[in-house]
């Protein structure tokens, strides 16, 4: 042999530079734990959340420590940005809001305690006292302004919706907000996440956000960047009380299988969203609970009422008969959800509560679409009309995993009725693209119906004729009309009143199909004892009487 | 490896087309496994191609009462998560996948065998980007390419025999092109050179015809690997749209279903698994005909 | 010498040509990119953005521009001050999120090559001495079906076995051992499949050779022909399939690292896609090009060193 190193002694080498690879990767990681973890109390703080060992469902819970598989992928703890607004204010419960909601989604008191609308454009809000932050200030109203200030500044969509011209902090305890036209909703978009009041210390001295500091009943520990794991841990002088837990880990599981598997192998006590068709079977092993329940969300089927067969209103009912809710319910979302009547949750305090769902009925559909002149004339089983046929697409995405099987439930229910449907799985720019070159018959999502907790936001953007959602151009004079007269109405009751006829005229002319309310299915340990289910939340809240008991 | 394999086959055993076409097919008559695959591949053409008239169920049908049942009578392989009868729609996904595989075949053996003749055929400058085009494509690996080619063109079937297309063009052009380069210097193509006969006209007789063999093989070996792709790429969910029953939408969709109805992921894997299988073996028998000698295994 | 630097000069070009590529390429998939910044930071998915906030995030980072000013701007940041950009959606240093996040990946390729190394070449050699007898044949065809089936699905079977049924080891997770081992076996399956057969046929060629018979006939044992003169030769094409294996890994870890949360950079090349989040992406490809690009090299440059035969240049 001419060459001296074998090819036995390269492959030692390759394998030993695996090895390497392998050992650096890890030590690596553990360096970068406490390298990268935002503010490292504990040495290789966020590691410990990865190192649980899996297998034995007692090993995550030594003392009061809650592991939590949350259901996006943590990108950002960012408050006042929007980025991690939702997951620090409801999932971590570090930051609070000024104003709280109650079950109907009526408002209530939360970091202030009172509020009341002086003239047209100017609200006063009276803070609650003896409130500190986390780092021990107190929280008065010159770092109220503050937040909400940086907040307009960073997120043009809460500043959108605030309208606010100026914010003034008349004393201790008292802030003035005026806005630069009247804003009946401007308490419940303060319920909104990214409104929570954080402390000036959050940010560093050139001005960038560096963690969130807050006044909830949790305190930010460390954010591992790498393993994206957050880690809080309880606030002993929290304002409300005594607080559950000794410490929550978060870690982001978007996976719904993995996070079904995760929690059955014990490693988390707490997750939401496990695949629907697992819940009766997850519900069944001992030791875990799944609870159902409704969340401020719906699915919804847009219609593009630009496109011939679709601004036809007899097609559009005749879809809403052809569509079996009901089932749809019950066997694709595995009753994680209900049939839905109309665009609010029956227990919402302005929900026009005289509607009831379409319930599903062939022949109707039959003559409805038989009036509006498509008829079956080949035999093929799908109608046509003047030689064409009434095939249409419909799109959809996967990021919400009761979509794509509710998409093609539909569809085979619409061919049922002679309506061909073709299901396309698309990402979300490309869905964007299609809506805005109008390319698109039909588009299945799940809106947030409870941003705010007032109807007007929803039903403006949705039903309005220049509405920001109203991408399939439905216009009728009469609900623009209803919608502008409720704006200047500030009694509750006539306000409610006003909007419960829009919704009964929507629903008779179906310019959008509400199939069916979103459910969250609440999947927890045995031992985690105290939780209560916030149906204003936007995913789920994490309370502080939250504890674990075994 | 690919163009040391071919030069080594025109050293060993230079054959003329005809002949070369009768010896090998009288060896694949002789070698069993060969046959084997050949009969199970035609088997499973046959159930592609008449899957409509065999299979039992409209494979879109949903019954939603009837969901997530495993196999009985009624429904041979059980049912999925919306009720719709399993084994009508593998067999519906045979023909999904088979057609979109031989498509993308197909599309890359002929975009292949252009480019690499013409860099083969031709040299210098021509060789010089060609081959530098083939090699920035083979630098990219294939699901990421496809992922992002996906997201341009949106789902589709076409759209996805074209991504994978794109994807898979390169192998072929860079085998094409060894092969030209060892052909060229063959007496028969020189002494035709010398005659002066056209470009074209030696490409069609000469060189194309020398190459098909060892070309034919790498598509058999590729066509399995198309499906696989075809299946990871429907897995991470995007290629086809969602009521086109394909395996590997199947196994995504039925991923869920993993321990409450494992049917909805076991016989689409297993059918996936089967017809790579059988590529496999077609492809390494005919390697192991055209070359007896190669040292090689498995490549990709 | 040559041959090196014209090697070299070639990889910088194949680089700068594919970041070009994907750069052109993701520009022109439909779908604004400042609109799925905002929604993939701000907004949430589903809502909608306003014009201000689309202004706002276009003028921030220059989306306006025609592409080529973009490019040119990325590539001359890129070289003279080794700032490849920061990311859209994380609003970090693409640099900094490639350094925590490659090593994952590195861990996971590494692990799984070595199996593939271990299990695939000793599986080789004892299916090459029993050659034809049962053992080889059912080895064999567990090898076939292991190059043939979908990783994914291996991974949703070896999940469903160890995970779920036996619970010997956690569904997901980073960090410790044990959390690299369902990945790590899912990922290299294929790999242990190709690198056996190949150990095998390469294998019973050295061991038809002359010289072994030779060594067979003096008497020496087995286990000492193996090691000190079958090994040696028959080694060579193992080697070369390695290589090949390596562009494969890191094509594989991308549905892996999806399917076990593994927070590597295939993950995160796919999530970046989809949230449209152009400088991670970029720099992802040129994370993943360069180590497929050298890994070959490497092999290349072994394969000379160790078959005299073969010369560059």
């Amino acid at each position: 042999m001419k060459n001296k190193s074998s090819p036995l002694f390269i492959l030692l080498i390759i394998l030993l530079i695996c090895s390497f690879l392998v050992a650096s990767g890890c030590s690596s990681t553990e360096e970068s734990d406490s390298k990268e973890a935002v503010s490292g109390m504990e040495v290789a703080s966020g590691s410990d959340a990865s190192s649980q060992p899996g297998g034995s469902s007692e090993a995550n819970s030594e003392g009061d420590t809650l592991v939590l598989g949350e259901m996006w992928e943590i990108d950002s703890i960012n408050t006042v940005n929007g980025g991690g607004g939702t997951l620090i204010c409801e999932k971590a419960a570090i930051t609070e809001t000024l104003v709280g909601a109650n079950e109907d989604f009526s408002l209530k008191p939360g970091l202030a305690t009172s509020w009341e609308q002086l003239d047209e454009n100017t609200w006063k809000f009276k803070l609650r006292e003896n409130v500190t932050f986390h780092d021990g200030s107190s929280m008065t109203a010159e770092e109220v302004k503050f937040t909400l200030e940086n907040v307009i500044k960073a997120n043009a969509k809460v500043a959108s919706m605030l309208k606010v011209d100026t914010i003034e902090a008349v004393d201790e305890y008292t802030l003035k907000i005026k806005t630069r036209e009247i804003n009946p909703i401007l308490p419940g978009i303060l319920h909104y996440p990214d409104t929570a009041i954080i402390s000036p210390s959050s940010f560093d001295e050139s001005g960038e956000f560096v963690k969130p500091i807050g006044t909830g009943p949790y305190k930010f520990e460390s954010f591992d960047e790498q393993t994206r794991v957050l880690t809080v841990v309880r606030n002993e002088n929290w304002w409300g009380g005594k607080v559950g837990l000794e410490k929550m880990v978060l870690k982001g599981i978007p996976d719904p299988n993995t996070r079904a598997m995760a929690i059955e192998n014990g490693e988390v006590d707490f997750t939401v969203d496990v695949p629907y068709s697992e819940t009766d079977r997850i519900d069944a092993l001992d030791g875990i609970t799944v609870e159902k329940y409704k969340t401020p969300r719906v699915y919804k089927l847009d219609i593009n009422l630009k496109h011939e067969p679709l601004e036809d209103i007899r097609v559009r009912q005749a879809m809403s008969y052809a569509i079996d809710r009901h089932e749809i319910a019950e066997h694709v979302l595995y009753n994680v959800g209900e049939a839905a009547a109309g665009p609010f949750l029956p227990t919402m305090v302005w929900a026009n509560k005289s509607l009831s769902p379409y319930t599903r009925d062939l022949k109707k559909a039959d003559e409805l679409l038989t009036a509006a002149g498509w008829v079956d004339t080949n035999g093929d089983g799908i109608r046509d009309k003047d030689g064409k046929p009434l095939k249409l697409n419909m799109m959809t995405y996967s990021a919400r995993p009761g979509l794509p099987p509710m998409a093609e439930a539909m569809a085979a229910q619409l061919k049922e009725a002679g309506i061909g449907v073709e299901i396309e799985v698309m990402e979300m720019g490309s869905i964007d693209d299609r809506r805005e070159k109008g390319d698109w018959d039909l588009y299945l999502a799940a809106y947030n119906i409870a941003m705010v907790p007032d109807p007007e936001y929803i039903l403006t953007n949705w039903y309005t004729t220049n509405g920001t959602d109203n991408k399939p151009g439905y216009s009728n004079p009469e609900v623009d009309a209803l919608i502008t007269e409720a704006r200047k109405i500030t009694d509750l009751e006539e306000r409610y009143k006003k909007f419960n006829d829009v919704e009964a005229i929507v629903s008779e002319e179906q310019p959008m199909i509400i199939v069916a309310y979103y459910g969250c299915a609440i999947v927890k340990k045995d031992y985690v004892k105290g939780y209560v289910f916030d149906p204003t939340a936007h995913d789920y809240r994490i309370n502080a009487g939250m504890y674990i008991e075994k | 490896m690919d163009n040391a394999f071919a030069d080594r086959l025109r050293k060993k055993s230079f054959l003329l087309p005809e002949a070369y076409g009768n010896e090998f097919a009288k060896r694949v008559f002789q070698r069993k496994d060969i046959l084997f695959a050949l009969a199970v591949l035609l088997f499973f053409i046959g159930l592609a191609l008449f899957a409509p008239l065999i299979s039992p169920y409209d494979p879109n049908a949903i019954d939603l009462k009837n969901k997530n049942l495993n196999p009985s009578e009624e429904h041979l392989l059980g049912t999925d998560y919306l009720g719709r009868d399993l084994l009508s729609r593998v067999l519906i996904g045979a023909r999904t996948s088979l057609s979109i595989a031989s498509g993308v075949v197909l599309i890359s053996l002929f975009l292949g065998t252009a480019a690499g003749c013409a860099a083969g055929y031709y040299g210098g400058i021509v060789d010089e980007s060609v081959s530098r085009v083939i090699d920035i494509f083979l630098s990219f690996p294939g699901v990421i390419f496809a992922l992002t080619i996906m997201g341009v063109l949106g789902s589709g079937v076409f759209n996805l025999m074209l991504a994978l297309s794109i994807v898979h063009w390169a192998k072929f052009a860079r085998m094409m092109r060894g092969q030209v380069l060892s052909i060229k210097k063959q007496e028969f193509v020189l002494s035709a050179i010398t005659g002066g006969a056209g470009d074209f006209y030696i490409i069609r007789k000469h060189i194309v015809p020398n190459a098909i063999a060892t070309l034919l093989v790498l598509a058999t070996i590729d066509f399995g690997h198309v499906i696989l792709s075809i299946s990871t790429l429907s897995f991470l969910g995007i290629g086809l749209p969602a009521d086109v029953p394909e395996w590997g939408a199947m196994l995504s969709a039925g991923k869920e279903f993993m321990r409450t109805a494992p049917c909805q992921t076991i016989f689409p894997g297993l059918a996936i698994t089967l017809v790579v299988v059988i590529f496999s073996i077609l492809g390494d028998g005919m390697r192991d005909i055209l070359d007896p000698n190669h040292e090689g295994g498995e490549i990709y | 010498m040559k041959y090196f630097l014209k090697r070299a000069g070639f990889m910088a070009f194949t680089v700068f040509a594919v970041c070009a590529l994907t750069f052109f390429l993701m520009n022109v998939i439909p779908g604004g990119t400042a609109e799925l910044i905002l929604k993939h930071t701000l907004v949430g998915l589903e809502e909608s953005a306003t014009e201000e906030q689309l202004s706002q995030i276009s003028s921030r980072y220059n989306l306006d521009d025609p592409l080529y000013l973009q490019f040119f701007r990325w590539v001359k940041e890129a070289v003279l001050r080794g700032d490849i950009g920061t990311s859209y959606i994380y609003k970090k240093p693409v640099l900094y999120l490639l350094a925590l996040r490659l090593p994952a990946t590195v861990q996971l390729a590494g692990a799984s090559m070595a199996l593939a190394i271990v299990v695939g070449v000793s599986l080789g050699i004892y299916s090459a001495l029993r050659e034809n007898r049962i053992s080889d044949h059912i080895l064999r065809i567990v090898t076939l079906f292991g190059v043939s089936m979908p990783g994914f699905w291996v991974a949703l079977i070896l999940i469903l076995i160890f995970s779920l049924k036996l619970k010997l080891v956690p569904v997901s997770g980073y960090g410790n051992l044990e959390n690299l081992l369902l990945p790590a076996a899912a990922l290299s399956f294929h790999s242990v499949a190709a690198v056996m057969r190949v150990t095998r046929t390469s294998m019973l060629e050295t061991l038809g050779q002359e010289y072994i018979r030779f060594a067979k006939a003096k008497g020496l044992p087995v286990w000492k022909i193996i090691s000190r003169h079958a090994l040696k030769n028959a080694m060579l094409p193992v080697i070369t399939v390695i290589g090949f294996q390596m562009g494969s890994l890191l094509g594989g870890a991308v549905v892996i690292e999806k399917i076990f949360a593994w927070p590597g950079i295939g993950s995160l090349l796919v999530d970046s896609i989809s949230a449209r989040d152009l400088p991670v992406v970029q720099g992802c490809v040129l994370a993943i090009v360069t180590m497929f690009l050298l890994v070959h090299f490497l092999v290349d440059m072994l394969y000379t060193h160790l078959d005299p035969r073969i010369r560059y240049g």
